[in-house]
């Protein structure tokens, strides 16, 4: 397996009635995927994660940059010389070929031994659960057995120098998918494969990847562990993105009370302390317009106000139990807050609480920016 | 609003057999749901109830009336198939619009009222800017919601709603989640609710139909389900990661029964104990436990709780937003997942003593792997 880098790369295409401007589907996207690191390319559909793949994947020409794999510039060479497999969300089997043949397919043009293909071949669809449809034909399967066998024959390339897959898993069942994406982690350790994985989805980004490139619009948010996306996000986006439920926002301004400083709004008047303050200063915000931002599981329901916590007052909209936790919906002024709490909470709709959390679990945003106050 | 009411209903195509002698009844204004994986029979009793599906045997009751030859558009009931079938010559607006303007009910709406209702189904499923176009020029998760809009767009004695949101983008789908329950709340219509995901499940029904391969496995609230699941199916579809699962025997220590896990004595709830007693002693059972009731020692609520610790390295840790799933392997070969806080400090290969309270402990018999407090 081998490193992959991306370097200042653009995608341009020519947008076809518009008046001839072009469309930036990614915008200067520059990122390494180190040997054996399972890298996820996250965002929303049209965010610019698939255009990226498919460039290094080849299927798409670099409209500007560079792309490396394992040391070599692979601008101008043809998929099939750039030693890599994937797996994309249009599966690709051959119809006239079983599902054992599909997967061996890859194997046999490599010339492995028939006893090679095999015991490949019982590895991985053992791991990927489809023992029992190998003598089928792809017209036979469900579009979650097709995925799997695409996924199957991806895998079992051991020539590749990375592994490049689209949404692998997102067609599959909620019980499925949970189990393949603690295999496919487990595979990609123990077979030391280097991995670049394209989701819309945070959680199998947050539950697999040991690097997270975020994009939004073709540009690149932020680069980082799972950790570091959830604890410090960069921007609103990426604060807004990552996690379930999502970080709450609440609108403020920063106020100076003699030699304190105050976060403050309709609904609430919180201390800060003098350093975030005076980040705050310096990041040029002439408007003084701040967003705070609090994690769902960091707030507290009580029926009175917590000392020492950052409190406001608030009106409960609703419950969603789910299982070992419930999300309850409360109300501040015009605006809905969501609070994650242990069990079920002993409070009912309409309900007038308190709701507190600590300084230290507060995000601050720059509200033109979008970007975080560190 | 209506109940309903399935009776021993049963569906084959052909030797398969979908649905198998289900019986349930939804109450009025209630929203129940009906979880199971592909295949486990949940749309083809929406389909029944909806009368596109003719019923093998069993009847169908709505509002105490035997529903079962009466043609769908008689039962005034409103569908979200999820295959969407929109109209394609029609725009966006009006394949909403379309329930409104059948002929039975064209003298009810004016055109403003119309518009108003549409734009406010639109509205709520994000889906207001797309009004003016057809159905080809939509994405898969658009035209999901297009479909959806159509079926919400009415106030019908019953919703039926076949993964009505299973298309959609994970941050869509979860907002979507919490609204629906809103939106049904407010309607109070009857609804039927059909997904493979337990949260969505849980999030949005009043009770949950737990079914696997055309059988009721389970009904109830969702934590008269997860506090006493029936059998080793419902602890796997109803928590993720899946409930653990450990093969062992019951036995007595000191005069207290529990049970033998290779050599763990696991310590267990008294209700259980004595649904166990001595007669069981020696034999083969099941233990089951979620991820989430397991806990490290020294978490406060271990302290006083009875339980028993078991001792395991830290193999492998998921991060999962503000939790983390880690997979411990105990020497002797017993390996299971539990879940912590984000803030717990895990390392790999770190041993952990983790501590399973008696009451979070399940036992499930070995042949037909329901909990023995169900036999």
């Amino acid at each position: 397996m081998a490193e992959v880098r991306v370097e200042h790369v653009w995608k341009f295409y020519r947008e076809e009635f518009g008046l001839g401007q072009r469309v930036e589907a990614v915008k200067d996207a520059s990122f390494v995927c180190h040997d054996r690191e399972f890298l996820c390319l996250l965002g929303p559909s049209g965010c610019g994660k698939t255009s990226t793949l498919r460039m290094i994947a080849g299927l798409e020409k670099i409209s500007k940059g560079d792309i490396y794999i394992g040391g070599r510039r692979v601008n101008d060479l043809p998929p099939k010389d750039r030693m890599i497999a994937m797996s994309f969300e249009s599966y690709a089997l051959y119809p006239p070929l079983t599902v054992y043949e599909n997967i061996a397919f890859p194997l046999r043009a490599r010339k492995y031994s028939e006893a090679k293909i095999r015991e490949k071949i019982k590895a991985v669809t053992e791991l990927l659960e489809i023992e029992e449809i190998l003598h089928m034909r792809p017209a036979k399967l469900s579009g979650g057995e097709q995925q799997r066998v695409s996924l199957a024959r991806a895998l079992v390339r051991e020539d590749a120098q990375v592994v490049l897959m689209d949404e692998p898993i997102s067609h599959l069942d909620a019980q499925l998918k949970a189990k393949l994406r603690i295999d496919l982690k487990r595979i990609q350790r123990e077979w030391g494969l280097t991995v670049i994985y394209v989701t819309h989805d945070q959680l199998e980004a947050l539950s697999m990847a040991d690097k997270v490139v975020v994009m939004n619009a073709g540009e690149i948010q932020q680069v980082g562990t799972p950790e570091d996306l959830y604890e410090r996000p960069a921007n609103l986006f990426v604060a807004g993105f990552i996690g379930e439920p999502p970080m709450n926002f609440l609108s403020c301004a920063l106020s100076q009370e003699g030699e304190r400083y105050y976060l403050v709004s309709p609904h609430f008047k919180w201390a800060i302390d003098f350093e975030t303050a005076k980040k705050m200063e310096v990041a040029e915000n002439r408007k003084n317009q701040w967003v705070v931002g609090i994690r769902p599981g960091d707030i507290v329901i009580g029926l009175y106000e917590k000392e020492r916590y950052c409190s406001f007052k608030s009106r409960v909209k609703a419950i969603e139990p789910l299982g070992e936790v419930s999300v309850v919906t409360v109300n501040v002024g015009d605006q809905t807050l969501l609070i994650e709490v242990l069990g079920l909470p002993s409070i009912r709709e309409g309900d007038s609480v308190w709701a507190s959390f600590e300084r230290r679990k507060m995000h601050i945003f720059h509200a033109e920016t979008g970007k975080a106050i560190r | 609003m209506a109940e309903v009411e399935l009776r021993r209903v049963t569906k084959r195509y052909g030797e398969t057999i979908a649905v198998s002698d289900l019986s349930f009844i939804v109450q009025s204004g209630e929203l129940l749901v009906l979880l199971g994986p592909p295949g486990a029979g949940k749309s083809s009793t929406l389909k029944m109830v909806a009368g596109v599906e003719d019923v093998t045997s069993g009847e169908i009751l709505i509002d105490g009336e035997v529903v079962n030859y009466l043609d769908p558009a008689d039962r005034d009931v409103a569908m979200a198939f999820e295959t969407y079938a929109l109209y394609p010559h029609l725009s966006v607006f009006e394949n909403i619009a379309f329930p409104l303007r059948s002929p039975r009910r064209a003298r009810l709406f004016s055109e403003d009222e119309v518009r108003r209702r549409v734009l406010e189904v639109a509205r709520f499923l994000e889906i207001d800017m797309l009004l003016a176009r057809k159905p080809k020029e939509l994405s898969g998760g658009q035209r999901q919601r297009v479909s959806l809009a159509r079926c919400l767009i009415r106030e019908p004695k019953v919703f039926l709603l076949d993964e009505p949101i299973a298309h959609l983008d994970a941050k869509l789908r979860h907002k979507l989640r919490r609204e629906l329950k809103i939106w049904q709340k407010a309607k109070s219509v009857t609804t039927l609710y059909t997904t493979t995901d337990y949260l969505e499940a849980f999030s949005l029904g009043d009770r949950i139909a737990v079914l696997n391969r055309g059988m009721l496995q389970q009904i109830g609230t969702w934590n008269e389900i997860y506090d006493c699941p029936a059998n080793t199916f419902v602890g796997m579809v109803v928590s993720d990661p899946p409930m653990n699962y450990f093969d062992g025997q019951v036995h007595s220590r000191s005069g207290e029964i529990g049970m033998m896990v290779k050599d763990v004595f696991f310590l267990l709830s008294p209700s259980v104990r004595d649904k166990l007693q001595k007669a069981s002693l020696g034999k083969d059972f099941i233990l089951g436990v979620f991820p989430s009731k397991i806990l490290l020692q020294g978490e406060e609520e271990a302290k006083d709780s009875l339980g028993t610790v078991v001792e395991g390295v830290a193999e492998f840790v998921e991060l999962r937003g503000a939790r983390k799933i880690v997979f411990v392997q105990v020497p002797k070969g017993l390996s299971f997942t539990l879940q912590l806080p984000l803030e717990a400090s895990v390392r790999l290969g770190e041993t952990l003593k983790c501590f399973f309270p008696a009451d979070a402990l399940h036992v499930f018999d070995k042949e037909s792997r329901r909990n023995v407090l169900f036999l």
